[in-house]
Formats: C-alpha cells, sequence, structure tokens
C-alpha cells in the first residue's frame, strides 16, 4: 500500500494577527530564496474564498499553504508524490518538512503556532477510508514518529468527527508540548 | 489491507466502453513515457481528454528578480512540445448546459482535494477546472468522474468544446421551452463522432430559450440555437434559429442567422453537416484563422449555407437525431419538495437584499431559482461538499453552473428560501449581490494561463473587494453594470460583450514592462450577448479602480433618463470615450517613486511578460491519420498488457482490434463515413487497399496485409500464449505498415 497523499496542519496562537495578503510577497520571497523543502514553483491566492485554502506556495512533490479552513488559520503541508520509505519515514518527512516551514514562517514574521494540537488528513481515499478502523493502519508508525517530536509530553490521537464523504483526518492532542523551534529541531528535514 | 486501485473499485460502474477509452488514455502515458508516441500527438490526446497545459510548463518561470528554470525531475520527458512532463496541469471538465448533481459535487470535492489545490473553478462555458493537476493522475480521475457520469473529453483541443445552455432552461419565464434535452441530446450525439476529428480549430456551441436575455450567449458562439416555436399545418411546432459564426477571440465576431425555424428534428443533421463543412473547408494551418467564423467571412454566408444543404443531404440516415425527441415535450426535471407560495412573515437578516439579488421566481407557482455567487468563480472542496448536502436536502439533483461562473439551485420552495439563505451564508456562500457589478467574471489570466499577460483574477478581486464596501451607495444604474476582464485579448473572461471590459496587455516605460489593461466600454449582455464593445485605450493596472470610478461617475452624471450604458458610450463617441481615458494612459510614475505600478493586482513579482507561453488553445494541427492510428497503437499496447498477466483470449481481441482500428485510420483518408462495423472496415481496406496492392510492401508484398484477413476470418482461432504472442507481432506489423502505407500517400499527393 503505497499511500503517498498525506496533509498536516497546525493551528496560529493569535489568529487575529494575521493579514492574509502578506503572505503572498512572503511566499514568492520564500520561492527566490528556495527557502522550503520541495521543488518551489508559485503562489496561489485564494483569500476571496472563504474558511478555504487561503494562500498557497505550490511545489512539485508538496504545497504548503496559510490554510483557512473552517476558520482557523495556520501552516498546513500537504504532501502529493514521490515519498518514499516506510509508513514511519513518511510520517517523518511530512512531519518535519511540516514544522520546517512554521518555524520558517516565524521567523519571518510576527506570527507564531500553538504546538498543542495537529491535525492530519491522508487523501487516500480508497487505501485509507474514513472510518474508525483506518486508525490501525497509521497508529504505531505515527506514534514512533509523535514520540520523537514531542519527547516526553503525553499526546492523543483521535479520529475526527466528520462526514463519511469525507478524507480519513486525525486530531492529535498534546500536553505540555514544546515550541515549533523545538519541533523542527527534533525532526529535522532529511 | 491490500492496495487497490480506482480501476478495480470502479470497473463496473461506468459506461464499458468509457472504461476502455481511459484505459486508453492510461496505455498512451505509458506509450509516452517509452518514447513511442510522439509528443505532439500526445498532447492533442491530452487535450481532447481535458488534460491541459499550465504556465510555467515550459519549466521556466520569473520570480520577480529573474527568470528561473524549475528542475522537474521529468529528465526531457514531455507531454508536448515544450511542456514538462511533471509540470503541474489543468483538467477542464465537461458540464453539459452546466448540469451537475450532488453526487457529482461530492466527487469533484474529493478530486479538487486530493489532486488539486482544492479549489473547484467555474468558467465561462459552465466546464468546472481544476488547476495544478499532474498527468500521471488523469486517468484516475477520469475514472472517478466517469463513475457519476462526468467526461472531460473533447474539453479542449480541436473539438466540440463544452455545449452551453441557459441555467434557467425550463424554469424560465420568458422561454420558449425547455432547451435541456435538446443540448443534451447535441451533447451525446457529437461526443466523439467521427464529423468532429477533424477540426482546424475549437468549436463553442450554446442553446438558448430566447432571444432578448443574455444567459445563452448565442450570438457569441461558433454555432448556436435560438429556441422557437413556429406554426406550421395549423400545428405549433418546436424548433429553432441556427446561427453559425459567431466568436469572441481576439477579433469578435457576431454570429449570423444561418438558418430560421428549423424543426426540431433537424438540429442534429445540421450540427453534423456544419460540422462536416467546417472539417472540409476549414483553415488548417494558420491557427489565428481557423475558427469557422473565418471561414464564413472568406466564402460567405450565402456559399457556407450552400455547402451545409449540399451535406445535409448527403448524410447518411442516423435514428439518433430523433430517437431523443419521443416524449420530449413532458421533459421536466423533478422538484424534490411540493411547492409553496406562503407569503414569507419573517426572515433572517441580510435575506431581503439577498432575496432581492439573487432569487428568481421561476414560472412554475411557489418555486425559485437560488444563485450562488462564487467569487471569481471558485468554491473550496468543503464549501462543495456542504452545497451538496444541502442540495439533497431542498432541491435533489437540480444545479446547474452559469457562464457567469456561479451556480443556480433551482426548484427550491418558497417556504424553504430563508433556511437555504441561511445555511448558504453558514457555508460562506451566502454573498448577495448577483448579476451586478460585484459579480464579475474572469478568466484564470496570469494566475494559470500560459497566455496570460496581466492579472485579470487579481483585478476583479480588487475590484470586487472596492466594490462590495461601497455597493450600497452606488446608484442603481451603476450597480446593475457588468465587468469582465481577460488576462489577455484573447476574451476568455468574455470581456467584449461586458459594459466595461478589460483585457490584460503591457506596455514599456523607461525600458520596464508595466502591467496595462486595454478598457474595453459599451459590451451588450442582453440578446444573447447582442454587440461587442469598443476598447477605448490601454490604462496602468494600477489606475484601474480609479479609471473605473471615473466612467461609472460620468455614466451617472451624464445619463439621460433610461439611457442604458452602451447608448451613452454611443452618444459619446469614440473621441470622447478615449478623451475621458486619455488622463490614465502612460501615467507611470519612475519604478523608484512607485514601484507598485511595476507589479500586478496579487502578484508581490515584479512583472514581466517572460512567462507567456504557447497557449494549447492555439496549439498544432495533428493529422486525422496521426490521431486514429495512435488509438491503434495503444491497443496494441492493451493487448501487450494482456498477454503478461496471461489474459490470451483477450491479447489476442486486442490485437485484432488494433488491426481494424489501423485499417479505419487509413481508410478514413478517403472514406470519413467509414463505420465501426469489422466487416465493413475490412471490406473496404481489402477493395481500397489490397485489391488494388496501394497497401503492398515493396519486399513484403501482400503479406502484412493479410494478417489482418486472415485473423478476421477466424478460423480456428487457438487463445494460448504462443498464438496470442504471434498475433501481437503481427498487429504490430501491420501498423507499421499502414504508417508506411499512409506515408507514400501523403508523398504522391
Amino acid at each position: 500500500m503505497d499511500i503517498q497523499r498525506f496533509g498536516v496542519k497546525s493551528f496560529l496562537s493569535s489568529p487575529d494577527a494575521l493579514e492574509i495578503e502578506e503572505m503572498m510577497p512572503l511566499f514568492q520571497r520564500w520561492i527566490q530564496q528556495t527557502a522550503l523543502p520541495g521543488m518551489l514553483i508559485d503562489a496561489a491566492d485564494y483569500q476571496h474564498v472563504p474558511d478555504g485554502p487561503g494562500m498557497l506556495l505550490l511545489a512539485h512533490e508538496c504545497d504548503y499553504a496559510m490554510d483557512m479552513r473552517l476558520g482557523r488559520p495556520g501552516m498546513f503541508y500537504r504532501h502529493k508524490r514521490d515519498l518514499s520509505g516506510s509508513l514511519q519515514e513518511k510520517f517523518r518527512t511530512i512531519l518535519s518538512r511540516h514544522f520546517a516551514s512554521c518555524k520558517k514562517l516565524e521567523t519571518d514574521t510576527e506570527l507564531s503556532h500553538g504546538t498543542t494540537e495537529l491535525e492530519i488528513a491522508v487523501f487516500d481515499k480508497i487505501n485509507a477510508p474514513n472510518q474508525p478502523e483506518t486508525l490501525e493502519l497509521f497508529k504505531a508508525d505515527l506514534e514512533a514518529v509523535l514520540n520523537e517530536a514531542y519527547k516526553g509530553s503525553s499526546f492523543e490521537i483521535a479520529v475526527k468527527e466528520q462526514s463519511p464523504q469525507d478524507f480519513f483526518r486525525l486530531q492529535v492532542t498534546v500536553q505540555d508540548s514544546p515550541d515549533i523551534s523545538t519541533l523542527a529541531e527534533r525532526l529535522p528535514v532529511a | 489491507m491490500s492496495a487497490k486501485t480506482w480501476k478495480e473499485v470502479l470497473a463496473d460502474q461506468m459506461p464499458e466502453d468509457l472504461a476502455h477509452q481511459i484505459d486508453i488514455f492510461e496505455g498512451q502515458i505509458s506509450l509516452r513515457k517509452q518514447g513511442k508516441l510522439d509528443e505532439k500527438v500526445f498532447a492533442e490526446t491530452r487535450l481532447r481528454r481535458g488534460a491541459y497545459g499550465q504556465r510555467y510548463d515550459n519549466g521556466q518561470r520569473h520570480d520577480g528578480v529573474a527568470t528561473r528554470s524549475l528542475d522537474f525531475p521529468s529528465n526531457g520527458l514531455t507531454k508536448g512540445p515544450e511542456t514538462i512532463w511533471d509540470a503541474p496541469g489543468m483538467m477542464r471538465i465537461k458540464v453539459p448546459y452546466g448540469g451537475l448533481t450532488p453526487d457529482q459535487l461530492d466527487v469533484l470535492a474529493d478530486l479538487a482535494e486530493e489532486y488539486s489545490d482544492d479549489i473547484i473553478h467555474i468558467t465561462t462555458r459552465q466546464d468546472i477546472q481544476l488547476h495544478f493537476i499532474h498527468i500521471d493522475d488523469t486517468p484516475d480521475l477520469m475514472r472517478r468522474l466517469a463513475a457519476v457520469n462526468i467526461t472531460t473529453q473533447e474539453a479542449c483541443g480541436n473539438s466540440v468544446r463544452n455545449i452551453t445552455g441557459c441555467p434557467l432552461a425550463g424554469v424560465c419565464k420568458d422561454e420558449s421551452f425547455d432547451t435541456t434535452p435538446y443540448a443534451d441530446a447535441l451533447t451525446q450525439y457529437l461526443l466523439g463522432h467521427p464529423d468532429i476529428q477533424d477540426f482546424g480549430r475549437k468549436f463553442k456551441v450554446a442553446f438558448s430559450g430566447c432571444e432578448q436575455h443574455a444567459c445563452g450567449l448565442v450570438r457569441t458562439n461558433d454555432l448556436g440555437y435560438i429556441a422557437k416555436t413556429f406554426e406550421e399545418n395549423g400545428e405549433t411546432k418546436r424548433g429553432f434559429d441556427i446561427y453559425v459564426g459567431g466568436g469572441l477571440g481576439t477579433v469578435p465576431h457576431q454570429a449570423k442567422v444561418l438558418l430560421e425555424n428549423v424543426p426540431e428534428e433537424e438540429i442534429l443533421p445540421y450540427a453534423q453537416a456544419i460540422s462536416r463543412v467546417f472539417a472540409r473547408l476549414g483553415e488548417k494551418k494558420n491557427r489565428n484563422r481557423a475558427r469557422i467564423k473565418f471561414l464564413i467571412k472568406k466564402i460567405g454566408l450565402e456559399a457556407f449555407k450552400e455547402e451545409v444543404f449540399k451535406e445535409f443531404k448527403e448524410l447518411p440516415h442516423d435514428d439518433r437525431w430523433t430517437a431523443y425527441l419521443e416524449g420530449i415535450e413532458n421533459f421536466v426535471e423533478t422538484p424534490l419538495k411540493p411547492p409553496s407560495e406562503d407569503e414569507l412573515k419573517e426572515w433572517p437578516e441580510g435575506f431581503f437584499g439577498w432575496h432581492k439579488t439573487n432569487v428568481y421566481k421561476q414560472r412554475q407557482k411557489g418555486y425559485n431559482v437560488v444563485t450562488v455567487r462564487l467569487p471569481l468563480g471558485d468554491m473550496s472542496s468543503w464549501q462543495a461538499r456542504e452545497l451538496a448536502t444541502l442540495s439533497r436536502k431542498y432541491l435533489g439533483e437540480n444545479l446547474r453552473t452559469t457562464i457567469e461562473q456561479n451556480i443556480v439551485l433551482r426548484w427550491v420552495s418558497d417556504a424553504d428560501l430563508p433556511a437555504v439563505y441561511t445555511e448558504l451564508k453558514a457555508i460562506g456562500l451566502g454573498l448577495g449581490n448577483a448579476g451586478t457589478i460585484v459579480d464579475m467574471t474572469s478568466c484564470p489570466g496570469t494566475d494559470t494561463c500560459k497566455l496570460g499577460i496581466a492579472a485579470s483574477r487579481g483585478l476583479t478581486g480588487e475590484l470586487g473587494k472596492r466594490l462590495e464596501a461601497k455597493m450600497e451607495e452606488l446608484p442603481e444604474s451603476v450597480q446593475q453594470l457588468r465587468i469582465k476582464a481577460s488576462g489577455c485579448f484573447n476574451s476568455c473572461g468574455q470581456h467584449h460583450v461586458a459594459d466595461i471590459g478589460f483585457f490584460g496587455n503591457s506596455r514599456k516605460f523607461s525600458n520596464i514592462a508595466v502591467p496595462h489593461f486595454q478598457v474595453v466600454l459599451g459590451g451588450k449582455w442582453q440578446e444573447n450577448g447582442g454587440s461587442y464593445g469598443l476598447a477605448a485605450g490601454a490604462v496602468p493596472s494600477k489606475l484601474v479602480p480609479e479609471v473605473l470610478d471615473t466612467i461609472t461617475g460620468r455614466y451617472v452624471e451624464e445619463k439621460e433618463e433610461n439611457e442604458s450604458f452602451q447608448d451613452w458610450i454611443e452618444r459619446l463617441g469614440k473621441k470622447e470615450v478615449r478623451a475621458m481615458l486619455k488622463p490614465f494612459m502612460n501615467k507611470v510614475p519612475p519604478l523608484d517613486v512607485d514601484p507598485s505600478f511595476y507589479s500586478d493586482w496579487g502578484d508581490s513579482r515584479i512583472f514581466s511578460i517572460g512567462d507567456i507561453g504557447i497557449g494549447e488553445c492555439a496549439g498544432e494541427v495533428v493529422s486525422l491519420f496521426s490521431m486514429e492510428i495512435s488509438k491503434a497503437e495503444s491497443e496494441s499496447f492493451e493487448a501487450q498488457i494482456a498477454l503478461e498477466s496471461g489474459e490470451y483470449q483477450k491479447a489476442n481481441e486486442s490485437a485484432y482490434k488494433a488491426m481494424l482500428l489501423s485499417a479505419q485510420a487509413l481508410i478514413r483518408t478517403q472514406n470519413i463515413n467509414i463505420s465501426d462495423d469489422p466487416n465493413d472496415i475490412v471490406d473496404q481496406f481489402k477493395t481500397r487497399f489490397y485489391d488494388t496492392q496501394v497497401f503492398f510492401d515493396k519486399y513484403a508484398k501482400g503479406k502484412f496485409a493479410n494478417y489482418l484477413l486472415k485473423r478476421h476470418k477466424a478460423d480456428e482461432l487457438r487463445f494460448d500464449q504462443d498464438s496470442a504472442h504471434q498475433l501481437i507481432e503481427e498487429a504490430m506489423l501491420f501498423i507499421e505498415a499502414t504508417h508506411a502505407c499512409e506515408s507514400r500517400i501523403t508523398a504522391t499527393q
């Protein structure tokens, strides 16, 4: 089973501080600087779509976004292709890239993310249908990687309640979580 | 849990021939990757399946500082001329006459979130577009769409594009009759039809239920049908006026009436006859003059009509011309809920204003059409799913996309309107002011289009924000104006039929490119795109909001009572219109004084025209023979796959089919009407190419031709590995011999 498409989202600690239109020049600069992992291509502005994908930074194998879904802005990482290795290695890749993008945002702006909550999605309906049993496919490998990241902090993984038509989404809730910089350090981008 | 594929999961959820076609396309992807399929042929193949290119797919992008190379891991593999394999593309999805169901919305939502950027975009032809799609994902995308009755076939390329129709068809108070079943019948009839495979350019068709409203924009299409009833022998009959030769593009043309009062039973054969004339006489070398409007201009409407009549007389009869008409007068959509005409006694906040602009009372008492206004034609996958749920609750399957890039919900009962409004608002789809100045149309422009010069979406996004903020203060006469923007002169944003239109261009100041928009004024949206606007002058992109204020301000001041914007522009005259824009033209401050002029709306990069590429809407013409024989090659590939899997009978049948397709491709160069019947194909092959020895190879003589003749006889068929393998080899040799034969014939012409 070769699942390639995953999503990870963290949430801004002060969403009111976000000026979404400022993400466009920021993302364009990141493209110039090759600031994030992946073959960065372009930026796309969807701020006119309420609670939508917000501002996107598109790459060949992944996308980054200041995502506005369900009214909760935060950096979102979506992996699309060329993801290799075991399931554990895949989780390590996507989480490390996600934390790297959050850290880059915090370095370049006044924005910061809360780290007590993480949302993980699997965009593969036939191999990861949105039902509770799907959790068993991922739990052990995900826990292993989360243990590396959250070392010592307790966390819980739960299936997000969504309609059966939706993709499989998980909610990770963390007690006493370290900050983004620490998380990025503990899971460095390979 | 073992890995499954969409091919396996959806195997029995779509028509077999459609599933097979998608398999063939997937095979063509493999062939292309192996270098066994020419890039131009592959490009036309994927275009005819709706897989389009996007900006930067030539592997270069100006990042605001310099043009950089995008190092896709494609290792030189291309999906068309100068189009890198791994570069993101666009999938165009046909929605005939805009008809959508909640199930289809759900699948579109999944596809947008899984393969695209989470956005469903509605186009000015009622299509759906998904952007940033990888070509490798397109077969599964097509399968998932096919499972809910959606095709991408012939969405792009030199083919009949999505047939558009009034979103109010069937519920409109002013229509002659419901054009929906006619638009549907023509869509099904022309899809994959042999007579539309040899066009030199795209072909756009529209249906309208009346003459006076805009909805179908018939006059801007290559072929248009306006519904009419007429008396014949004391009986009221249904029919259409047929229009031909319209088109926007760089030089817009108004369609002309070809025929009036055409009875309903003749609209399909007339479409076929017109297609044949276009295929036969249309320009094929000069892409800029290849639309049907140029053919009609060249030979004149009367001569064109004569050609159509000639073809019409010679058409072989097809039962499908009239089969769909049985019971058509009883065609009606089924509302989900009973009507109600209760007077609304209370309503939620904002409802009254929304109702005024977004609700149309259907001719069926107690029902309404609700317009869901989508800024820039976009909605998210989440919104799409919620809209699907709402539709199932209140209206059933009755949704349509519109050419104004919105969605309409039909058959909403009076009693349900407040609840529908509340629920739409909750999902961010409750915007009012549909059909007003804030409800702008825009093509993708420089966001994703290779031909885009300036940021049409950025511009309309900015104008939308500003106008929305002051909407209530704007006079009614301004609120009713229509704004449309295109990223370049190709008019995909339909700027020619707007009151105030813009199309992107570029001007240089101190040798630096600055984004501009040409202002086009006084187009007529009504009367099916009744007339085209006047290009008045190019202004810097960053001054367009001021230009708009100036134009609308003067209109309000100067208009006579009930004077329309078009009439005011005409009264003003070209000279005065230009004088109105003059203060804004050539008014670009130096870069160090105001750098904002040197980047475009919604794009912080320094503006460049370096990213403009070759548009695939004006790409190559690939010969009909090349397209047809590529199907044979794909079928041969399928045979090899079947052989590898141990499916020997399937391998045998596919190899045989590959030879039939190959022969058919050759026959079609002489007889466009060749059927799919194997007996007919072999008979004609024998007569035209075997008995004449035209097919014979200099050394092998009739050997390769005999492979087909022998297999067709089907004496002593064996389905085992050896015989399947042999037949596949023979099929490949037959295909090579067909190529050689066609080359010899072409060389002597």
